[in-house]
């Protein structure tokens, strides 16, 4: 399993109803695809959306857009980067 | 007379609750549920557990408990007396405890426990007294579904008491007909149908000698009879005429005149116009706020919000309407519209009616299509609705184009019953349209607000925001009040009517027309003045009375007449006088009540079956049905399906009432009233109760399903999942496989809705064998999809193979042609190794797609030529395809298409011998790679790796391959893995490395599923090295 990132932009701010239908219609070909979704950060302006799936690979998550008609801007495998974990603080 | 001494505490349920300490009313706290929690403990007499409460009067609150402590802790104070507290609380279970205080309701019950033969006349008569008014009226909570149950139930029960004294004091006082034959006609107030008091009245007349009187009665009980229940009438009453002419009845007998003669009736002289609207006396410092108000809109300096509160008939609409004079005057234009308290649900009716103030010629083209879902006589709404706020803006943009230059008024009345998304688009508009010329004004009940959650909310925010300019309404003084009443009749005594009416102005308006149509004594209360000028009416226009008040909010000459089972002129007649008598009035096309007060009291004064009627008749005249057949389907005006739900409910019709909650519900959703379709959801699910097993399902099923819709997630039942389970179960096992295939539909969507992606597919599995007995097309492309979901990620053939077989079937009966099964053929041919089939059907697919204007399907279906050409070996042909491939590609934005299509032309130039070709295929596994499409990556370089190998570049194919294998195995493409592992196994062979070719067949056969499952191809690669490998000698 990869990690996926899905960039998106739209003209108009996206609002709720139309992110409802983005996850209705993606929903049955995430599923075939094996995609994970794993989260998504939606800009302020809701004009910019970054969606984090797990997958065999990038193409998995863009096939699952493309069957579903759900548009994108690109798709790309990322690796994780985050800072080191820190030892919970003792008494 | 067993009169009852003033108790310390005295709590009364009939009529209007009070609670009275030594006779002295005390104050309640504003709020209706407070109060209906006081009436349910008192009535009901017995401990309750918190759970229980909180269902019953505060099911949809955020915090149940919290409002249920808080109602409590308003109640204690106010039932203790004699330092008893009444209000008990043990083990989480609340109980009101009567110490001494004295409950009229329960007096009445013990009073009348014996038999009515041994209770005293004046004991009934005193019971009578009590039980005139009706258990806690007013206090309605058409919301609190479970607390409006229980008071209906114990409405019909104290009717049934009020009856059975009656009939027992008319009995008991046989020996007095004069007295008896007021409690006779009181019963026949309450049982206009019942013909047993009918003939009570006819035979007590009979005696009384007046005979005339009697063949009335009898008359009109014979037009009741028919009309209302289209029956004949009994032998009883019959008998009872017959005995008015003999002389066994011993009065004397002139021969009657015919019935037909009797006019019917005659109607009491008219009571003199009532002015359309009355004139408005007093208020100065209200009309100057009104002024400065607008003043400040024209100004555009701000906007304060008007709110303008006081009891019912305090004169808050006069105000309203004040406003809008003033307005007009200056050249503006007001749009009005109103809360109902009816138990409609009406998304934004108070906008939609204060909208079609608006000529439509004067809604800018551009506005009309966003407009359209509030007022679709504008038109086509746009083809997707976005969300609420785009609504809303468009009604903020209508609203700030007409006060351009000149004020607008929006004047909603009733705030405390408008709707929460009425509320919504209001506080939206207001803080939109701050600092403009759109001047807001609402009136509300104060008492009322408290229990309209959202109407409170709005009113709070705008007062933080210091924007609320709250005018109280008090009572006007004798002055004022002589000033009103004096246009009804010089010599009225506008003392005695100040006094009587406190100097509420809608009171003192009624007495004094009580008093100007001569009727010496007066009602001590407004319903009870109300109620004797509807009894003035004439019988034509008492007629239309009921019909008007039951359909619950303003309404057109169109939809009465509908209902109303009179000739046009008839009707025309009837509403003509009910105008000049001031009990409806027309606004534009639309008629209306003069004060809701008085539609209440015409509606209270309907007896229980009849209104059943009344309503069943409204539904179905509304919707257009005159008998739903079972199960079908009925096309409602979506617009209208409120109302229907409303009516058919109360008309007791449970099928029609809940498939109008299914279209109320869909109407509500689209325009973004998602508290509104809950309540209709619920209502709904509720209705569709005890129908028959199929209809119950089928109904329970789309509304449930409606909870699935993301934006529902706030209101979906914590157990929906259960519910729809167990409904789709039922389905089943009543043989409904449409019913089942929704059901499980529904369950797939939620699951995948809360990130269970493992059940969601295994529901949709289920969804698809269910769907076969679905209609034909349904089922031809729920089929086709499987399987070209599996042929597009080469899992599971066989099925595949086999569901697409039988899509194409099944789709040979039907005329359209789905993209999906020649494109489900096409993979299936694919891997079966039929190239010749595979083409074809990928062709017929491209060409559906196109029709279908579906470019991805379009460009995934092309793309399969090239491979195929390759494979057969046809490289020029190959060429071709990619030619007719690259500008649908080009379309399709950044992604694997375009690189695709650039490594296929690659290797068919490799394979006619370019051997230039090689950057360029590179150059597109480069990039195959950065946009990381490992099925595709595989399957390129084992291509390009066979080249390589048969050129004798045995280390390059070896790199291909071992990347190709990497890349298939990672994506779950078995056979292109088989196909690298052929080619690495080759490439072994050719280094002379036979063993190391062995393990790489082994490997390959030992692939999920075995040989068998691999494709033609693959198998075929397989069985070549493996055939090459057993004449290599070891």
């Amino acid at each position: 399993m990869v990690d996926v990132i899905v960039e998106t932009r739209f003209e108009e701010p996206l609002t709720a109803a139309a992110h409802g239908k983005r996850q209705r219609l993606l929903g049955p070909c995430v599923m075939r695809n094996d995609v994970r979704w794993v989260q998504s950060y939606l800009s302020n302006d809701r004009r910019r959306m970054i969606c984090h799936f797990q997958a065999a690979d990038a193409e998995a998550v863009r096939m699952a857009h493309r069957t579903a008609g759900v548009v994108f801007e690109r798709v790309w495998t990322a690796a994780i980067l985050a800072p080191p974990q820190e030892e919970p603080a003792g008494d | 007379m067993r009169a009852p001494q003033p108790p310390a505490l005295e709590v009364r349920l009939l009529g209007a609750l009070e609670v009275r300490r030594r006779g002295a009313p005390v104050v309640f706290p504003p709020s209706k549920k407070t109060r209906a929690l006081l009436a349910y403990l008192v009535a009901t007499g017995r401990p309750h557990s918190r759970e229980r409460l909180c269902d019953l009067l505060w099911e949809n609150a955020n915090d149940p408990r919290a409002e249920l402590r808080w109602s409590l802790s308003k109640l204690r104070p106010l039932l203790e007396a004699d330092g008893a507290t009444r209000i008990a609380s043990e083990r989480g279970r609340i109980a009101f405890e009567p110490r001494g205080a004295m409950v009229d309701l329960a007096w009445v019950r013990e009073s009348l426990l014996p038999a009515a033969g041994a209770v005293p006349v004046d004991v009934l008569e005193a019971a009578v007294e009590r039980l005139r008014g009706d258990f806690i009226e007013g206090l309605e909570l058409p919301r609190c579904r479970r607390f409006d149950a229980w008071c209906a139930a114990e409405r019909e029960a104290v009717r049934v008491l009020r009856i059975g004294a009656l009939t027992a004091l008319v009995e008991r006082l046989d020996a007095e007909p004069e007295r008896a034959l007021g409690y006779a006609r009181e019963r026949l107030v309450h049982e206009p149908f019942a013909e047993a008091a009918h003939i009570a009245v006819i035979r007590l007349l009979g005696r009384l000698g007046r005979v005339r009187e009697a063949l009335e009665q009898h008359q009109s009980c014979r037009e009741a009879l028919r009309r209302e229940l289209g029956i004949q009438p009994s032998r009883e009453l019959e008998a009872a005429r017959r005995a008015l002419q003999s002389p066994v009845s011993g009065v004397a007998t002139a021969p009657p005149r015919s019935v037909e003669a009797a006019s019917p009736r005659v109607p009491k002289p008219p009571a003199p116009p009532a002015r359309r609207v009355p004139p408005l006396v007093g208020r100065r410092a209200e009309r100057d706020a009104i002024q400065a108000t607008i003043d400040a809109v024209a100004s555009s300096s701000s906007s304060p919000v008007l709110l303008f509160a006081g009891a019912p008939g305090i004169g808050k609409t006069r105000l309203l309407e004040e406003l809008g004079t003033r307005v007009r005057d200056a050249g503006g234009t007001v749009l009005a519209g109103r809360g109902f308290e009816a138990e409609l649900i009406r998304p934004y009716g108070a906008w939609v009616d204060a909208l079609r103030g608006v000529a439509h010629e004067r809604i800018p083209p551009e506005l009309r299509a966003e407009i359209a879902p509030l007022l679709p006589e504008l038109g086509a709404p746009p083809a997707e609705q976005a969300d609420r706020n785009r609504l809303f803006e468009a009604v903020v943009m209508l609203l700030a184009h007409h006060a351009e230059d000149r004020p607008l008024a929006v004047a909603l009345d009733d705030l405390q019953w408008l709707d929460e998304a009425s509320i919504a688009l209001l506080h939206f508009a207001a803080r939109r349209l701050d600092g403009t010329h759109v001047l807001f004004a609402c009136a509300a009940r104060p008492a009322e607000l408290e229990d309209n959650a959202a109407a409170l909310r709005f009113v709070r925010a705008l007062d933080r925001e210091s924007r609320l300019r709250r005018i109280e309404l008090a009572p006007l003084d004798a002055r004022h009040t002589a000033e009103l009443v004096r246009p009804l009749g010089a010599e009225l005594d506008p003392e005695r009517i100040f006094r009587e009416s406190a100097g509420n102005p809608l009171f003192s308006l009624e007495i004094a027309r009580a008093l100007s149509a001569g009727e010496g004594a007066v009602s001590a209360t407004l319903e009870g003045l109300i109620d004797g000028r509807l009894a003035r009416l004439s019988e034509r226009a008492r007629d239309v009375v009921p019909w008007a008040a039951a359909l619950g909010h303003d309404f057109t000459l169109d939809v009465l007449s509908r209902v109303v089972d009179l000739p046009p002129s008839e009707l025309l007649r009837a509403v003509e006088e009910l105008e000049r008598r001031g009990i409806l009035r027309a606004e534009a096309d639309r008629l209306d009540f003069a004060h809701d007060l008085v539609r209440r009291t015409a509606y209270r004064r309907i007896s229980e079956p009849r209104r059943r009627m009344v309503h069943d008749r409204i539904a179905r005249a509304l919707a257009g049905v005159d008998r739903l057949e079972r199960g079908a389907t009925v096309e409602f005006d979506p617009a209208l399906a409120g109302d229907v739900a409303h009516h058919a409910a109360l008309g007791g019709d449970d099928e029609l009432a809940a498939r109008a909650c299914l279209g109320a519900t869909r109407r509500a959703l689209w325009l973004f009233a998602y508290d509104d379709a809950a309540e209709l959801i619920a209502r709904g699910i509720r209705h569709a109760e005890d129908l028959p097993p199929a209809v119950r399902i089928e109904l329970q099923l789309e509304l449930f399903g409606l909870y699935v819709e993301p934006a529902m997630r706030e209101h979906r039942p914590a157990d929906l999942e259960d519910e729809l389970t167990r409904l789709t179960a039922e389905a089943q096992a009543a043989g409904l496989p449409a019913e089942v295939h929704r059901g499980l539909l529904h369950v797939c969507h939620l699951f995948f809705h809360s990130g269970d992606f493992t059940g969601a597919l295994d529901r949709s599995r289920r969804a698809e064998q269910a769907g076969r007995a679905a209609d034909p097309a349904t089922v031809v492309r729920a089929i086709a999809h499987n399987a070209r979901c599996l042929g597009m990620i080469e899992s599971n053939m066989a099925q595949a193979e086999k569901l697409a077989r039988e899509a194409e079937v099944l789709a040979a009966g039907i005329e359209e042609e789905m993209q999906e099964v020649p494109h489900a053929l096409g993979h299936v041919h694919y891997h079966a190794g039929r190239l010749d089939e595979a083409a074809r059907s990928f062709r017929r697919a491209v060409a559906a797609a196109r029709q279908e204007r579906d470019h991805w399907y379009e460009w995934y279906c092309l793309s399969r030529l090239p491979m195929i050409e390759l494979e057969r070996g046809r490289p020029a042909e190959a060429r071709e395809r990619c030619r007719e491939l690259r500008p649908v590609a080009a379309r399709m934005g950044e992604g694997s298409e375009a690189p695709f299509v650039e490594a296929l032309d690659a290797l068919a130039r490799l394979a006619l011998g370019e051997t230039a070709a090689r950057t360029a295929l590179d150059a597109a596994l480069t990039r195959l790679r950065e946009v990381d499409s490992k099925a595709m990556l595989a399957y390129v370089q084992v291509a390009a790796g066979d080249l390589e190998l048969d050129a004798g570049a045995i280390e390059s194919a070896r790199a291909r391959g071992t990347e190709a294998l990497g890349a298939a195995d990672a994506a779950g493409r078995a056979s292109t893995a088989a196909l690298a592992r052929a080619l690495l196994a080759r490439c072994s062979l050719e280094a002379g490395d036979p063993a190391a070719a062995r393990r790489h067949l082994e490997a390959a056969r030992e692939s999920p599923g075995g040989l068998d499952a691999l494709s033609a191809r693959a198998r075929g690669a397989v069985e070549a090295v493996a055939a090459r490998l057993a004449k290599t000698p070891t």
